[in-house]
């Protein structure tokens, strides 16, 4: 397992495969070219979200939850993976964490103005309430 | 990054419209955007192969030097912790190993990647998304409990730490080769501790916790059986060479398929 840099075309071609295969449903043929892209490109939080949604669509929530966190660190601020994160802790019952999660997320969307982003967060935010 | 869409109600859609199972959490896969170039782009990713292998050719070299002594010191500052975890005789397993693995996986962190813990972090949390398609789809990681999976996160967490504090997660990602191997092995070493650790509790709570120190020596054996399938997937390099140019050539195909299908043929 290397880390290594690849050229961006590189990198959408293993994302757009790993997508239609998720699309698809083949979890764990997905979080193989995931798993890959996330070594070949770590800082890009694509690879996070998506492979977390590979582990979510076996049902390992835990893992799922963990890469998302993770993703803050990896691929900072990883945005979507915060949000996806709250979502994933709000379906694991964990409201309080979720709810915290979800403002954390509203922040860093309005740092960024990021507008779309915003709206989805108060969407999930209006849901949960 | 562009196309969002709010969370769907009741099933995760995709923005080229593919919909997920139901236990997908509502609209995780939502918030993934659309790919910037369709599905086809072969050349790339037989060019992402032919880099691939030869960049592991030159970083096994460089790594295989500094690999066994990088082993050698953080196993000595490994056993020295372990040491004195296993004197402060806790009552809290999942406590004591989180502080063993934290210690590790810092003093890993910082041997073997000389500063830079990027592929550390990398690794791990790759090591730890293929551990759980290889203990398989539905006997998952999750089942063995929250206790563990805080001491997963706790790891995660440090390397976090060290990486944020580091050359950033972005840089000296390249020429590492052997790190995330390096850190599979000290995650095997954390895990045979973990169990001697968790031996020594057992030992210590007998009296009266008998059942509670059973359960948790199942669930170090299962955490090292996991880790130890992981480094057996990974170590040799040779298989794992093999491994992963036919991951990509499975790419490919898929690629194929998907020209096909686009084309107007059928799926095999």
């Amino acid at each position: 397992v290397i880390a290594v840099d690849h050229p961006s075309s590189s990198v959408e071609a293993l994302y757009a495969t790993g997508h239609w295969l998720l699309g698809a449903e083949r979890f764990a043929d997905a979080a193989i070219v995931f798993r890959t892209m996330a070594l070949a490109a770590p800082t890009d939080e694509r690879a996070w979200l998506a492979l977390g949604a590979c582990h979510e669509g076996i049902g390992q929530l835990k893992i799922a939850a963990s890469l998302y966190e993770l993703a803050s660190a990896a691929a900072a601020p990883a945005l979507r993976c915060t949000i996806a994160r709250a979502r994933l802790l709000r379906a694991l019952g964990r409201d309080d964490e979720a709810l915290d999660t979800f403002e954390r997320a509203r922040e860093l969307a309005l740092e960024q103005g990021d507008d779309a982003l915003v709206a989805v967060v108060d969407h999930d935010l209006r849901a949960a309430s | 990054m562009t196309a969002v869409a709010p969370a769907a109600a009741t099933a995760a859609v995709m923005p080229g419209g593919g919909v997920l199972a139901s236990g997908i959490s509502p609209g995780v896969v939502s918030l993934l955007p659309a790919p910037e170039q369709p599905v086809g782009s072969i050349e790339s990713l037989y060019a992402l192969m032919e880099q691939t292998s030869a960049q592991q050719q030159k970083d096994g070299k460089v790594a295989v030097e500094g690999k066994f002594e990088a082993k050698r010191v953080a196993l000595q500052k490994f056993q020295e912790e372990l040491k004195k975890a296993s004197e402060e005789k806790s009552s809290n397993v999942f406590g004591t190993l989180a502080k063993i693995g934290a210690v590790a996986a810092a003093a890993v962190a910082t041997v073997c990647t000389l500063g830079s813990a990027a592929p550390l972090l990398v690794g791990v949390a790759v090591a730890i998304s293929a551990g759980g398609f290889v203990v398989g789809e539905t006997k998952c990681l999750d089942f063995m409990g929250e206790g563990v999976s805080k001491w997963v996160g706790l790891g995660m967490a440090v390397c976090g730490t060290v990486l944020s504090c580091g050359a950033g997660a972005g840089a000296g990602v390249s020429g590492s080769g052997g790190t995330a191997v390096d850190a599979l092995q000290s995650g095997s070493t954390i895990a045979s501790g973990c169990q001697t650790v968790d031996s020594a509790v057992h030992q210590h709570r007998a009296d009266g916790h008998q059942i509670e120190a059973k359960a948790a020596q199942h669930q170090m054996q299962r955490i090292q059986d996991a880790v130890e399938e992981i480094i057996s997937e990974l170590q040799d390099g040779k298989e794992a060479s093999g491994r992963r140019s036919e991951a990509v050539n499975k790419i490919v195909e898929t690629e194929g398929q998907t020209l096909f299908i686009a084309a107007g043929g059928q799926r095999s």
